[in-house]
């Protein structure tokens, strides 16, 4: 395939900034196609000077104002009619980074047959906003691709492949503004175009102006959506069909450590479920898990094979009768992780009232909250822990705080913090454990305040691998001792609980686990073996009652212990 | 003169009861105050080698014993606690206020 790329820039009244891009882009001596949106009297003035003066610059104009996506597709059909093979389109705002042209070319050079979409790398200048709506759009084309494979739909800086494209916009009506630059790039893909990647600076140049019409383009962007979902349907097969055999031509790593999964199970499934929830409500967004689940079963190689992995571990300890589960149960384990995450968010939304939630020894907590004193609360992965939180949060009287690991947490604290502006829980994210933050986890234990910390993870590396491997559904695992040597500095109770969802309703079992941590520097590693192992016996108690709610989606039993033999 | 005298010998107290501090709260028997230096990083592979439980219960250490209040955003927070000396100065600056 040749290749012979030009430039093009859709224009609607940036008459001040079009000189500086088209300055920066002359200097690679290809022909600028420039489309003039029908802009008013002065931008079109300045565009006719520009065009007399600069050889490389092609002028067409449209007569009226009919939006960036028609502007686009006008330069793409002149652009392929002149004999050019790939157009680089560029915004006129001065947004893009004139300096990465040589590299978009440069990968569709070596990639002639893909679309080359620019994913922006953007500075403090972006409006909240837009960032916002970005992250709903990316959500959707992913449920449309099936697939994470567009990096970013909404970038205007992109290299496109004329023949692909113009076959296209000749067989299928796009939208003519906003929505364009993401329903193409979905239907290429549909077609098997492949997307490549390019990360790119992006700046909203002060007072620059957009055209981006909250309202109007929020809308006809989510009746895009709805269209793409709607025609996507019977694409369904297909593109699983991809799926399956990109999946198959893969060949898995080695299973990896939890925190260097890209945690499908926390930040993407979470800001997936979120946005079904906003934008359909609970019942349509539980409707849509099914496909979404079914795309997790397929590619998620590692997730499967974790789940498979526990399922099995779970039916040989708890003498369950089906003996080998397989894939209807990996899918059923799935499903309920999707529903669990429905859940979370419906109780972040106050979705949730108190009646669908039982607490039978409340009494145990509100004796605590009495008490004033502070406590280490150890929860787990095994159900459903925001829900708790949610709820502390309502309660109003505790003060909650969870204690994580790495920056996992802040993905998931900015989804949360958009799903609920009164995120009351201080998330106290721990990269690196200091003085420092014993200093500051004992001053809030001490004016009463409860830590949440999860005791089924183990930290990442550089946080300090200090586990414990015990007996967990039949076979050493490693368990993390930060929660209980912390316990022990602060030197306050500790508390397990557990939300596990009960048909309808979710039950919190919250239960003393020890009135202190004692541990003496002498047997420490074997005091906390021994706490470890009655932790382990408790998580392992739950797993047996609801086996389907363990939302650890990794090798839970990793060979990071020394003292774990053989494992295959 | 004489003040600037007496902040030396100050802050010399100071580093000796930190150091004193350190090797009670972290029960290091083999370590005399003398064998820290000053300005040897406290935590890592060099210098005292603490790991991250000896930070953390220096951390309770040292807050019981001087009050420390850390703003849990300061970022600057760690390095506070890098040697003997900037704890000395952490402290002399909280007693400043």
């Amino acid at each position: 395939m040749s290749f012979k790329p030009c430039l093009l820039i859709p224009i609607y009244n940036h008459g001040e900034t079009i000189r500086v891009t088209v300055d920066h882009l002359l200097p690679y001596g290809l022909p600028i196609y420039i489309v003039d949106d029908g802009s008013a009297a002065p931008t079109a003035a300045g565009l006719d000077t520009l065009a007399q003066e600069q050889a490389l610059v092609r002028l067409s104009r449209l007569k009226t104002n009919s939006g960036k996506g028609a502007a686009v597709m006008h330069g793409l059909r002149l652009a392929q009619g002149a004999g050019f093979t790939h157009a680089l389109q560029i915004d006129a705002d001065g947004q893009h980074d004139t300096a990465d042209v040589p590299r978009f070319l440069e990968r569709g050079a070596a990639f002639p047959e893909a679309i080359v979409c620019g994913t922006p790398i953007y500075d403090d200048s972006v409006p909240k906003g837009r960032r916002y709506g970005r992250y709903l759009t990316h959500f959707w084309v992913w449920v449309e691709t099936l697939s994470l494979a567009i990096g970013d739909s909404m970038c205007g800086f992109r290299l496109y492949p004329l023949a692909a494209s113009c076959a296209l916009i000749d067989d299928v009506r796009l939208p003519q503004r906003m929505a364009f630059d993401t329903a193409i790039v979905v239907r290429l893909a549909w077609r098997g175009v492949r997307c490549e990647n390019l990360a790119t600076r992006v700046v909203y140049p002060p007072g620059g102006l957009s055209h981006f019409k909250l309202w109007r383009d929020n809308v006809q962007i989510s009746k895009m959506h709805s269209r793409l979902v709607l025609a996507m349907l019977p694409r369904l097969p297909l593109l699983l069909w991809r799926r399956l055999a990109a999946c198959m031509n893969r060949v898995a790593p080695r299973s990896a450590h939890w925190s260097s999964l890209a945690e499908r199970g926390g930040g993407l499934g979470l800001s997936i479920v979120f946005c079904c929830y906003r934008l359909l409500g609970e019942r349509a967004a539980q409707w849509l898990l099914y496909p979404i689940v079914a795309y997790f079963l397929l590619t998620g190689g590692k997730a499967r094979a974790a789940s498979l992995d526990y399922l099995r571990r779970v039916a040989a300890y708890g003498n369950a009768p089906q003996a080998k589960p397989g894939w209807q149960e990996s899918f059923k384990h799935l499903q309920a992780f999707a529903q669990s995450s429905l859940d979370k968010l419906a109780a972040w939304l106050g979705g949730l009232d108190g009646g669908r939630v039982d607490f039978p020894n409340r009494a145990e907590f509100d004796r605590l909250l009495d008490s004033g004193r502070g406590a280490v609360l150890i929860g787990s992965h095994l159900g459903n822990l925001e829900m708790t939180r949610a709820l502390a949060i309502n309660e109003s009287r505790a003060i909650v705080n969870a204690v994580v690991y790495t920056d996992h947490a802040q993905r998931f604290n900015q989804t949360l913090a958009h799903a609920n502006a009164d995120f009351g829980v201080n998330l106290i994210q721990v990269s690196q454990l200091g003085p420092q933050t014993a200093i500051m986890l004992k001053d809030k234990v001490d004016r009463g305040e409860l830590l949440v910390i999860v005791g089924d993870r183990t930290p990442p590396a550089q946080v300090g691998s200090r586990v414990s491997a015990v007996d967990f559904l039949g076979q050493p695992a490693p368990f993390a001792q930060g929660p209980l040597i912390l316990a022990s500095l602060l030197d306050c109770p500790v508390y397990l609980f557990f939300c596990l969802r009960d048909g309808e309703r979710y039950r919190i079992d919250f239960e003393p686990f020890a009135e202190r941590i004692v541990l003496p520097r002498r047997d420490r590693e074997s005091r906390l073996q021994s706490y470890l192992q009655r932790y382990a016996q408790r998580l392992e108690a739950y797993c047996l009652k609801a086996p389907y709610q363990w939302f650890n989606f990794y090798d839970f039993w990793r060979n990071d212990a020394a003292s774990q033999p053989g494992k295959g | 003169m004489t003040n600037t005298i007496d902040d030396a010998q100050q802050t010399k107290a100071l580093a000796l009861e930190i150091k004193r501090l350190i090797i009670d709260a972290l029960e290091l028997e083999d370590t005399q105050p003398d064998d820290i230096e000053d300005d040897a990083p406290l935590f890592g592979d060099d210098g005292l080698g603490l790991d991250s439980i000896d930070a953390l219960e220096l951390g309770i250490a040292l807050r019981k014993q001087y009050q420390f209040q850390l703003e849990a955003t300061d970022a600057g927070n760690r390095e506070h606690f890098r040697s003997v000396s900037t704890l000395v100065r952490l402290v002399q600056t909280q007693r400043a206020v």
